[in-house]
This record gives structure tokens, C-alpha cells and sequence, in this order.
């Protein structure tokens, strides 16, 4: 970095709370004015927290942010807009179904003295903004549905320098583009960085933020943990920065050595389409990774609800078997018959009964077992008093708090409702696991609880497929490691292979 | 508990503001609010038969109150009470046509209740297919079907089971042996046991809504419709199915009326008993048993208001209309109730 | 043709057309508006009041509106500030109205819920058919080429969008209630002063329940919405001139099956998935 170039955005010290859990501790970093500055780490390692901070979606908790060198406390997205910053999140903010010209200008819409847009005024301006910056676009009244991903991004950048931004925040700008759409990104993004703008590109890509970038800070676990010249450094220290090498919360029981390692066990499950081939081998834990998008979640509601999944995720052919049986479109209640649980992706919109206590959650996908219900004359009927004397047992052996069966799901903590979750999976004594995100938003003490029982589960010879976007997770328990990319299996590695550097570099395409 | 606690108060509030609200509308209109309060409470608990006929007004506000709240665990909005209870009404009302060969009355009573049900269920249950296979909204549709089923049974009271003898909008009337007998002891006002089988009805699906496991699955989908798939709850089913029920439930407000008042069915009986269904439930808040005191509340105010005409110079029984939408304003704005105003967009 | 077919139908359609674009302007601003029926009933019923006292229909039709906008305010305030249900406070405000015109016709004219009739001299002539035109003329204008019909419109379809190019949402769909409920209240007045020459019980007669059909069919635009409701106001002359008119077979067309058809083609649209891709993308959402 050029220290005579002036700074556009401080972070001094800036820190944010949820709870008692650190989004951003205590970060520090400046972006140089009219460079491209990228800002990596994995998901959830507070990258996007600090730039809502800067952008004025959530207040900051403590620290200090500078703006062109003045010290600012802003309020609101409109207040960063007044200081010229702007942002492209991931999910745009368009309307589909209006015109790209009335998306670009709404809330700065030239008008006339009756009140009624100017729309040729307009065009007029945003084609002199286009050709300035060297910016191909000229579907103004084309409705926003009918442009490509690309050009709806394109889109919004106009709309950011139609409002005179001068710094522009891209959350993510190429999670959702094709490769040739990457490279027309960022070719016009040069075009802004030399007309003078300042551009923050949050990513997780190591290869884009490497090729396009001027500096680069990396942050990991809600802190920063450098900032670098991007000429003077390279993919590997990137990606060590980013994954680290100590791993914070390292599972210590024991490990089973694997009965059958070396020879050629008869796979509990089998998967095969045409871009995905699984196998998952008796007693061992097998991870995937991959950064998110890449087909992982896909793969993921396929195996655990292929009625629902089957046909909408893939569309041509797959062979899937349990136990070596045919699964075809099988249900869940079908899957967990046959010894299969599973603990979703997204704990609150998918596993979890907010409003609802813990019995009722305990109940959820269980609620015909056998063991809970009875036959009256008015059907099946819960028998709740066994199911309570069943959680309570459970709120003791995960230590789940507060530990009484009335409390709301969605009053209790992160790790808590994952306890909970990682609870109902193991009551049916399930002999195949699908388990994803299991620590994500939980707490330190709740992730040992969490990581203990999956390894007990493998130790008792049950097979679990691991999805998570933490690495160190996964090189943590996992026997064997596939990592996805683009939808398929990019790369598979054995335990004595692992090496977060080499697996996160397959992670980004290599 | 606590959470039972603080609803059933949040009812009350809503009540009493409401009240109050429509009383002193009263005393604008130049009428005591406590002489009006006297006519609603004497007019309702002065006798038997003013008693009998509170009950009368109160059965279809149970059934009606069902078929608000049951779908409301799945989720849905059911305006549909309305139309639901005209169809199974006529339903009713045809079991005379159709079984008039019948000679026991309890079968003829349970066949005509069935086929109330029947008739209602399956009104209801379009929209809940609709809304299940093709995404239309049930709100809009149940509104749509209200209108269709005016019309329809308008058509089939003055074309198809039309009574020749009379000159009213009203059809063939049923067989003795389909009546149901009222009390003595209400001196004629229309209602019977059947106030007490009605009351069992909310007691046990009560009962079975907390306890079944299809209650439960009903609960799952309204509560978190993508958890409940996850975990293999069909929410399409569980919308069908709950649309089912109310619209049979609502149906059988027909028992009340062609059974047990009537004995026909006749045009325009209904005192809005599907709508007012709606503030029912929602002055319940999800608790079905609450469904007995709510629905009694308001039947408490159909039949007090419809001495007001009479009784006093300067209001009429549509008081009432004013009185009920003060208080499902009052119960459903749920900002006056919070300490804390959530600053929204 | 025009005055046997045409005139009647544009005739009867202006109530339609009136509260149709009331609730289109109200649910474009994302706010589901169910209560348009109640409206409708407030501003007949005040429109005959006021041409009653002051003998000029005019006032009575402006009188008829503001009814209904007094109206939307209890609405907009329940909903917007007391965050109550959208469908539960419509359903409400429903209720309430059905009691208003017998309450103060009670008080007024010591009848149970109508009003005395309206003298030939203060009745209209044509005036809310020019009207009307004018209100779908100008709709028409605002909703496509005004900034204020943009922002309108992405409070409806994108209210993060607008207000995070520092326009109010709340502001926005606090116009769309009032709109709706003035718009509907000049509805009703075209009931009471224009269709009829009195204040009749429950006069609205579901037509606050058909234009928001009309909304749902036109897709929530304001030229379609209106050829909507001259589709329904159509039908109803229809069942006017066809009643005990013989078709085919022997007996007359039952009045029932046309009156059912507007619900039952809203319904068809409905499953037939074109309600649910074209409403706006926040209603309901807040």
C-alpha cells in the first residue's frame, strides 16, 4: 500500500456485539482511496458484519470509523449514501417487476412541475455515466426479471454512481455469476478504480481477490488478522491467514481406529449422478466441503428428503442407496426408518419450532415413533408424558439450558438449540448421519458438547456425512474430506492428507 | 402459563375497549351507556327463553369459531365461514329431500348432520386444495366462495327443492322426525342437548388438536412450514385436511338452523354467524376452549342487540356490528399492548 | 346499443371502477385492503346524508369520499401503527360499517338504517361517469409517468429498495389507505346519489368484494382493473336483461349463475396461478 495515497474508510478498534458473541473484535484496517480492496475470510468470519457496520444496517458496538479522514457515526444506509458510500448486496435491491431505468433512479427521480419523471432526463444522464466509466448497458426499460444475474448486478452498480457513490461495497459480487460474467465484473470494475473510486470486494474466492485487488485484508473468526500488499503476497499465505493453522477448539477424546481401514468396506450408502459420486464407508465421518453455493446444500436436501428434492435439485437420473436398498423418492419418515437422521442447514428456518417449547421440538419428524404414540378412538394420540420424561433424560446427558421441557426453542441460546437438535437426532438411535453446520453461531462450550457426541456416534460404528463451512471442523473429525466446487466434487482427501492450505485452495477452484 | 396468562388479558383489554368504545358511542347517539347495558344484559339472562335464545345465537358462533381457529394452527386465514355454513345448511336442509323414507330419528338426525358436514367440509376444502396445489391464496378464495355460495344455494332454495306452499325464499321443510326437540324450560327458544354436544365438540377437538399427532402436524406447518417438510410433515395435506374440517364444522351450524330452528332452510338466516366466527377465534387467541367463553360473549351481544330496537330511543341492533368490530380492532391491534413500540418500516 | 347495453353497463360500473382503483392504489402500496366493502357502505350512506342537507350532489359526492377516508384512517392506524393483521382489521372495519349508517339514520331520519329519498332536482345526471373517467385518466397517468406512483408502487414491490433510497414506506402506504378509502367512499356515493336516489341497508352489497376481485384479475394495474370491472359491471346488466329470458331448453337462465360469476372467474384466474406471480411482492409482508 502506498502510504501517501489518502485513506477513504478507517476502521479503528471497531467492535460488534450479538449477545455475548463477537461478529467483529476490535478491527482494524484502512482502504487506500481509488484502490480495490478486498476483504476475505471463510463464512461467517465477520466480513459482511463490518461492512453493514460501515454501510449503516447495524450500529457498531464500539471503535471508531473514518471517512475520508473525518470521524462519522452513521446512522442508516441513506446517511452512508450522503457520504458517498455505496453497497451491492448480495440479494439486489431491485424490484423484478420494474424497469431497470425506474430501479436505477428511484428516490432521485428527475421530475417535472406536475410531479411527473422525466425519464428521458434520466436516461440521458445514466447513458454520459455509462460511457465515463466505460460501462456497457442499455436495456433502461427492460423490466429487471428479464436481464441476466450479470447485468442486474450492472444494474446496480449504475444505480450506485447514479447516487454519486464514491466508495462501493460488493458483498459477494461473484457468487452468483458465470466465469465470463466474472471477467466483464471485473474489467469494469478497473474502468471505476481508475476514474478514482474506491472499491471493497468481500469475498471468499482467494484466486479473484489475488488477480483483482490492490490490497487485501483477511479476517478470521470476527477478527482482522492482516492486511496485505496483494503483489507481495501469495495463495498460500492468503490461505493461511484465512484458515489458520491453530485449530482453536480441537476435539481431544479418543478416535477409533477404523476396523476396516485399508481394505475395501461395502459403502452404507451410495450416491451417483452424473456430477455428484458418494460414497459413504461404515464407521467414518465423512466431510464435505466447500465454499456455499457450491452444491453442497443441493446435495444435502437431496439425501435427507428426495420426495421433495429429488426432482427440483436433479433433474436427470441419480442412483441412491441405503443399506444397499433403492431409495427412489423416499420421504423422510421412509429415511428414518431406515436408521437415517439428519440435522439441517439452517437451525431456525428449518429444524427448529420457534414458538414452540422443547418437548414439542423433541416431537418434530419423531412424532410417529412408535414409542410416543398410542392408538385411541380419536387416532393416533402423543403420549407426552413419555416424551417429556424422554427430554428431560436428554436436557441431562447435552446439558441443555435452562433445562426445563417448557422453554420456548426460540428463547434459548445458539449451542443450546443445537444440543437440542443434535438430541432429537440420536433418540431414534439413528446408523447414518447427515449432519450440517453443527457449531455454526454456537457457543465455545457447546461446540466441545456437539463435536464429543458426533465422534461418539462414529466411535459406535454409526457413518456420518459432516457438511460445514469451518474447516477446521471438518479436518478436525472427518475420516475423509470431499470438497465441492461448481457443484461437483472438486478434490477428496484422506485423513493423513489433510492440509487446510491445499484443501482450501481445491475449495477455491484450484 | 404465563404466556396463557398474558393473552387471555390482552383478550380482555380488547374487549373492554371495545365496549367501552361502542358505549360511548351510545352516549354521543344521546343514550345512557348503562341503561343500553341493562337492555343487552336483560335481554340476554332475563328469562328462559331469553336465555335459550342467547344459547341459539351463541351454537353457530362455537362451530364458526372452529373453523376460524383450526385452520389458523395450519396457518390459513378461513374467511370462508360463511359460505361453508350456508352450503352445509342446505345440505341439511336436503337430507329431508333425500332421506324422507327415513323412519328413526337418530338417523335421520345423523344423516342430515352428516351431510351438513359433508357438504361444508367439502366447500372448505377447495380452497385448501387451491391453496395447496396451485398457490392461490386462501384469504382472497374463501372470499370468492362466500359469494358462490350465496348464489348457489339462492338457486337451489327457489329452483330445485323450492316449497311449493310457501311464499318466502325457503324450501321443502323437513320430516318431524329430523327435528331436534328444544328445552321446556326455554319456552320456546330453539335450542336443546345440542348446545351441549357442541360444547363437547370444542372440548374434544381441543383435546385432540393438543394430543393427535395429526394436531401436532397441523401445528408444525403453521408454526414453521419449511422445518415441518424437513422433517417430512406434508404441509399440502395438513392445509387440505384443515380446511376439511372447518368447513364441516361450519356446516354443521346447519344442524343448529334447519334442525333444530327452522326446520328448512331459508334465505338469508344467518346473522353474519362467519363472519363474527373470525372475531371469535381471534378473542380465543389460539385456545380452542377459549373459543366457549368468546363465542358466548358474542352471542350474549347478537341477542341483547336485538332489543335495543325496543327497548331504547335513540339505538338500534346494529349497535352491535359496531360493538363487535370495536373489539376485533381492539384485540388485534397488538401494538397497544407492547411497552416498547418496535420501530417498523 | 349505447343506450340499452353500453351506458347501463358503463353505468353500473362506476362504483366498480371507483373502489377497484382505491384498493389497487392501497395494495400496490403493500398493504392488503379487504376493508373496501365497508367504505363503500360509509361513503353511500354519508353521500346521501350530505345531498340530503345541502341539496347539491356535489357535496354529497365529496362528502361520501371523505366518509370513507375517516374510515381508512382507523384502518391505517390499527394496521400500520398497531400492527394488527391486515385481513383480521379489514374483516373488522366490515363489521363496524355495517352499524354506522343505521346508528346515525337512527338519530337522523328515526329509521332503521335507510335514508329518506333524495329529491329529482339535487340527483345527478351524468357527472361521476365524467368523473370516473377523469379519476382512471388521471390513475392511469400517476401510476405510470409520477414519482409519486413509482415510489407507491416499490412500497409494495420492494419497500428495502425504497426505503433505502430514503423514501418512507410508512408514508407511502399510509397514501394508499387513504386513497383506497377515498376513492371507495366516492363509490359508495355514486350508489346512493347516482345508481339510486336513497340510502338503502347494506347498499354496498358485496361490490367492495368484486372490485377487489377486479384488482386480482387486473393484475394490479389500473387500465386492466378498470376493463375488469366494466367485465363485471357487464355481467350484472346481464342478469338484469336476462332475467326470465329464455336461452336454451325451457327454462329461463337462473339469475344465481351469472351473479356467481365474477367470484367464480376470480377464482379460476386464481388457481390458474396468474394471482400470485402479479401481486405485488410485499403485500401483506409488514
Amino acid at each position: 500500500m502506498n502510504p501517501s495515497s489518502p485513506i477513504a474508510i478507517e476502521f479503528k478498534d471497531v467492535s460488534k456485539v450479538f449477545g455475548n458473541f463477537y461478529a467483529n473484535r476490535k478491527i482494524n484496517f484502512s482502504i487506500a482511496k481509488g484502490s480495490i480492496h478486498g476483504l476475505i475470510g471463510e463464512n461467517g468470519a465477520g466480513k459482511s458484519t463490518a461492512m453493514k457496520v460501515l454501510f449503516g444496517i447495524q450500529p457498531k458496538d464500539e471503535g471508531e470509523i473514518l471517512v475520508n479522514g473525518n470521524l462519522v457515526k452513521i446512522k442508516n444506509p441513506i446517511h452512508a449514501m450522503t457520504l458517498g458510500i455505496g453497497m451491492v448486496h448480495q440479494h439486489f435491491m431491485l424490484a423484478d417487476s420494474e424497469t431497470v431505468l425506474d430501479n436505477i433512479i428511484l428516490g432521485r427521480e428527475p421530475k417535472n412541475f406536475f410531479g411527473m419523471i422525466q425519464r428521458e432526463k434520466a436516461k440521458k444522464e445514466l447513458v454520459q455515466i455509462c460511457e465515463s466509466y466505460g460501462l456497457q448497458f442499455s436495456r433502461w426499460d427492460t423490466k429487471v426479471q428479464d436481464l441476466s444475474v450479470g447485468e442486474q448486478q450492472r444494474a446496480e452498480i449504475i444505480k450506485l454512481l447514479y447516487q454519486k457513490s464514491e466508495v462501493l461495497i460488493l458483498d459477494e459480487p461473484t457468487a452468483v455469476l458465470t466465469p465470463q460474467e466474472v471477467k466483464e465484473l471485473f474489467v469494469n470494475l478497473r474502468k471505476l478504480k481508475a476514474e478514482g473510486k474506491t472499491i471493497v470486494l468481500i469475498s471468499h474466492k482467494l484466486k479473484e481477490v489475488l488477480e483483482f485487488t490492490d490490497s487485501v485484508t483477511v479476517m478470521r473468526r470476527g477478527e482482522v488478522v492482516g492486511t496485505k500488499v496483494t503483489s507481495e503476497t501469495n495463495e498460500d499465505e492468503l490461505a493461511e491467514m484465512m484458515v489458520g493453522r491453530k485449530v482453536t477448539f480441537t476435539y481431544q477424546g479418543p478416535r477409533k481406529i477404523l476396523s476396516n481401514q485399508g481394505a475395501q468396506p461395502k459403502p452404507v450408502l451410495k450416491f451417483n449422478s452424473n456430477k455428484v459420486k458418494l460414497e459413504l464407508r461404515p464407521g467414518e465421518i465423512l466431510g464435505v466441503a466447500g465454499v456455499q453455493g457450491n452444491g453442497q446444500t443441493e446435495l444435502l436436501k437431496v439425501l435427507s428428503n428426495p420426495s421433495t428434492y429429488g426432482e427440483k435439485y436433479f433433474k436427470e437420473k441419480y442412483d441412491y442407496t441405503v443399506n444397499g436398498k433403492e431409495i427412489g423418492d423416499a420421504t423422510p419418515f421412509d429415511l428414518r426408518k431406515m436408521g437415517v437422521g439428519l440435522v439441517p442447514e439452517d437451525r431456525l428456518s428449518e429444524a427448529l419450532l420457534k414458538q414452540q417449547d422443547m418437548t414439542e421440538n423433541f416431537l418434530l419428524g419423531q412424532h410417529h415413533d412408535e414409542r410416543y404414540v398410542s392408538h385411541g378412538i380419536l387416532g393416533k394420540m402423543i403420549n407426552r408424558t413419555k416424551v417429556r420424561t424422554e427430554v428431560e433424560k436428554n436436557i441431562r446427558d447435552f446439558d441443555i439450558r435452562p433445562p426445563y421441557t417448557t422453554v420456548w426453542a426460540g428463547k434459548m441460546s445458539g449451542g443450546n438449540q443445537q444440543k437440542l437438535v443434535m438430541a432429537r437426532l440420536l433418540d431414534p438411535k439413528p446408523s447414518i448421519l447427515f449432519i450440517a453446520h453443527p457449531t455454526r453461531g454456537v457457543d465455545v462450550g457447546a461446540i466441545e458438547k456437539i463435536h464429543e457426541s458426533i465422534m461418539q456416534e462414529r466411535n459406535l460404528g454409526k457413518s456420518v456425512i459432516l457438511f460445514s463451512s469451518e474447516l477446521d471442523e471438518l479436518i478436525d473429525l472427518s475420516d475423509r474430506i470431499v470438497v465441492f466446487f461448481d457443484g461437483k466434487i472438486h478434490g477428496e482427501f484422506s485423513r493423513k492428507e489433510f492440509d487446510p492450505w491445499a484443501i482450501g485452495k481445491v475449495m477455491g477452484g484450484a | 402459563m404465563k404466556y396463557l396468562l398474558r393473552s387471555s388479558l390482552k383478550s380482555i383489554a380488547g374487549v373492554f375497549l371495545g365496549l367501552s368504545l361502542g358505549l360511548v358511542v351510545c352516549y354521543f347517539a344521546g343514550e345512557s351507556p348503562l341503561k343500553v347495558l341493562k337492555v343487552l344484559f336483560q335481554s340476554s339472562f332475563g328469562s328462559g327463553y331469553d336465555f335459550g335464545m342467547t344459547l341459539f345465537y351463541t351454537a353457530p358462533l362455537l362451530l364458526t369459531g372452529l373453523a376460524v381457529a383450526i385452520p389458523f394452527r395450519a396457518g390459513l386465514f378461513n374467511i370462508g365461514g360463511e359460505g361453508q355454513l350456508l352450503v352445509g345448511a342446505l345440505g341439511a336442509a336436503a337430507a329431508g329431500v333425500i332421506g324422507k323414507d327415513i323412519h328413526s330419528p337418530i338417523v335421520a338426525i345423523l344423516f342430515a348432520t352428516a351431510l351438513a358436514f359433508l357438504a361444508g367440509g367439502i366447500w372448505g376444502a377447495i380452497p385448501g386444495f387451491l391453496k395447496a396445489k396451485r398457490g392461490s391464496h386462501e384469504v382472497i378464495t374463501t372470499i370468492m366462495m362466500n359469494f358462490i355460495a350465496a348464489g348457489m344455494t339462492s338457486y337451489f332454495t327457489l329452483y330445485v327443492i323450492k316449497d311449493p306452499d310457501s311464499s318466502q325464499a325457503e324450501t321443502i321443510p323437513l320430516p318431524a322426525i329430523f327435528h331436534l326437540k328444544p328445552f321446556a324450560i326455554f319456552n320456546g327458544a330453539p335450542m336443546g342437548e345440542l348446545i351441549f354436544v357442541l360444547i363437547a365438540i370444542v372440548v374434544i377437538i381441543h383435546y385432540w388438536l393438543w394430543n393427535s399427532v395429526r394436531g401436532f402436524e397441523l401445528k408444525a406447518v403453521g408454526e414453521n412450514e419449511v422445518a415441518a417438510e424437513t422433517y417430512g410433515i406434508s404441509k399440502q395435506k395438513s392445509w387440505i385436511f384443515a380446511m376439511f374440517l372447518a368447513g364441516g364444522l361450519a356446516g354443521l351450524v346447519g344442524v343448529v338452523e334447519v334442525l333444530g330452528n327452522a326446520h328448512r332452510f331459508k334465505l338469508g338466516f344467518s346473522a353474519d354467524y362467519g363472519f363474527v366466527g373470525i372475531a371469535v377465534a381471534l378473542l380465543a387467541r389460539g385456545n380452542i376452549l377459549g373459543i366457549i367463553p368468546s363465542a358466548l360473549l358474542f352471542g350474549i351481544l347478537q341477542k341483547g342487540s336485538g332489543s335495543l330496537d325496543l327497548e331504547t330511543e335513540k339505538v338500534t341492533r346494529d349497535l352491535a356490528y359496531i360493538i363487535q368490530g370495536l373489539i376485533i380492532l381492539g384485540v388485534a391491534a397488538e401494538g397497544l399492548y407492547e411497552r416498547k413500540r418496535v420501530k417498523r418500516v | 346499443m349505447f343506450e340499452s347495453f353500453l351506458l347501463p353497463v358503463l353505468r353500473v360500473s362506476t362504483p366498480l371502477i371507483l373502489a377497484a382503483l382505491g384498493g389497487m392504489w392501497c395494495e400496490r402500496s403493500g398493504i392488503v385492503q379487504i376493508g373496501l366493502e365497508g367504505f363503500i357502505l360509509v361513503g353511500s350512506f354519508f353521500g346521501a346524508v350530505a345531498t340530503l342537507s345541502t341539496m347539491n350532489p356535489f357535496t354529497g359526492f365529496l362528502a361520501a369520499g371523505l366518509a370513507g377516508m375517516v374510515l381508512s384512517v382507523l384502518y391505517g392506524l390499527v394496521v400500520l401503527r398497531y400492527r394488527s393483521n391486515q385481513i383480521v382489521a379489514g374483516t373488522a372495519i366490515n363489521l363496524f360499517a355495517m352499524g354506522i349508517p343505521p346508528f346515525f339514520s337512527k338519530i337522523w331520519y328515526d329509521s332503521t338504517g335507510s335514508t329518506p329519498p333524495i329529491p329529482t332536482a339535487a340527483q345527478f345526471q351524468v357527472a361521476p361517469l365524467w368523473i370516473t373517467f377523469a379519476i382512471v385518466v388521471l390513475s392511469f397517468i400517476i401510476y405510470h409517468y409520477s414519482r409519486f406512483g413509482l415510489r407507491l408502487r416499490f412500497s409494495g414491490e420492494h419497500p428495502e429498495a425504497l426505503q433505502s433510497a430514503g423514501v418512507s414506506v410508512r408514508l407511502k402506504r399510509w397514501q394508499g389507505i387513504l386513497m383506497s378509502g377515498f376513492l371507495a367512499g366516492l363509490a359508495g356515493g355514486t350508489l346512493s346519489t347516482y345508481l339510486s336516489s336513497s340510502f338503502i341497508r347494506n347498499m354496498s352489497a358485496g361490490r367492495g368484494f368484486i372490485a377487489l376481485a377486479a384488482v386480482i384479475l387486473g393484475k394490479w394495474k389500473p387500465i386492466p382493473t378498470v376493463l375488469a370491472c366494466l367485465l363485471f359491471g357487464a355481467t350484472e346488466i346481464a342478469q338484469i336483461r336476462l332475467q326470465g329470458v329464455v336461452l336454451w331448453g325451457t327454462d329461463p337462465v337462473p339469475v344465481q349463475w351469472i351473479q356467481i360469476l365474477p367470484y367464480f372467474i376470480t377464482i379460476v384466474v386464481l388457481a390458474g396461478a396468474v394471482g400470485r406471480s402479479n401481486s405485488p411482492k410485499a403485500l401483506g409482508n409488514s
